[in-house]
């Protein structure tokens, strides 16, 4: 067993857990299961992910808290 | 059981419509080496499958390939949405538009639809990741020709990127044969020592 491997996966694991929530925050539900929703139901709010509309670039700029924008 | 992840794997994103580039990306959704009969491969074989190593690259590498249906459906869906009829007559698309319209079915660039005689799961372990390997380098050469189709660079990083998935794929199909030739080839007879009344 690999343990440097195993220490990285966990590590992956916690990072991928944070980012998803700040992704969440901005752009809405990845989960219909496990993710918080706030009021109405947001799940079918946001577009589908194979629709243009979806897929932001992800970008930094100033005065943006996520450091994400939406950009069509 | 599975649950879905409302975002893809990596992102598409195609600003304009292409129904001639729709028309042969089709074939990775529905075609003898799509996404779907990668799919339908990997997560039939996983039953009969042996090691837990193996079976494990099935289950992940069977999800992962439902992941890249939905992005060569993503990829046919916006080279299509604000095609003109004008624009899909021209580019040959138009049996595809009279059966079709702009949605997406699975078929292969010759118009033929998915059938699963372009898989198959044999319950032999070796038989099945030896078809897998193969299974693998032709959709990562399918790709390479896809490539060198495409000029759009919205359309060929995807592209890019499910290609590198392929070889990823088949590094970790190699690595699962190894493993199931290794524990075939174990003693699978266990010593015991001998009591005293056999003495």
């Amino acid at each position: 067993m690999d343990g440097e491997a195993l220490t990285k996966y966990n590590c992956c694991v916690t990072q991928a857990e944070a980012l998803k929530k700040e992704y969440e925050k901005c752009y809405g539900m990845i989960s219909e299961h496990s993710s918080q929703s706030p009021y109405p139901w947001q799940w079918i709010c946001e577009p589908w992910p194979w629709e243009y509309e979806a897929n932001f670039n992800l970008c930094r700029e100033e005065g943006n808290t996520c450091g994400l924008t939406k950009k069509y | 059981m599975w649950t879905y992840e409302k975002i893809l794997e990596y992102p598409v994103k195609i600003k304009n419509p292409n129904p001639e580039m729709a028309k042969i990306i089709i074939t990775q959704y529905g075609g003898p080496d799509g996404e779907l009969g990668a799919s339908l491969r990997y997560l039939s074989q996983r039953f009969s499958m042996i090691t837990p190593q193996a079976i494990a690259t099935l289950n992940d590498i069977g999800t992962e390939e439902l992941a890249h249906l939905e992005m060569v459906g993503a990829m046919v869906h916006q080279l299509l949405k604000n095609a003109s009829i004008e624009e899909i007559e021209k580019a040959g698309a138009a049996p595809y538009y009279a059966d079709h319209g702009r949605g997406v079915y699975p078929a292969s660039a010759g118009g033929v639809p998915f059938d699963a005689f372009c898989l198959q799961s044999k319950g032999d372990p070796i038989v099945d990741l030896t078809e897998n390997l193969a299974a693998e380098q032709k959709a990562r050469a399918t790709y390479e020709y896809l490539i060198d189709l495409a000029d759009d660079p919205d359309v060929i990083e995807p592209l890019k990127f499910l290609r590198e998935r392929e070889v990823v794929h088949y590094q970790r199909f190699g690595e699962a044969l190894r493993i199931v030739q290794d524990y075939l080839q174990e003693p699978h007879l266990y010593v015991m020592p001998k009591p005293g009344f056999m003495k």
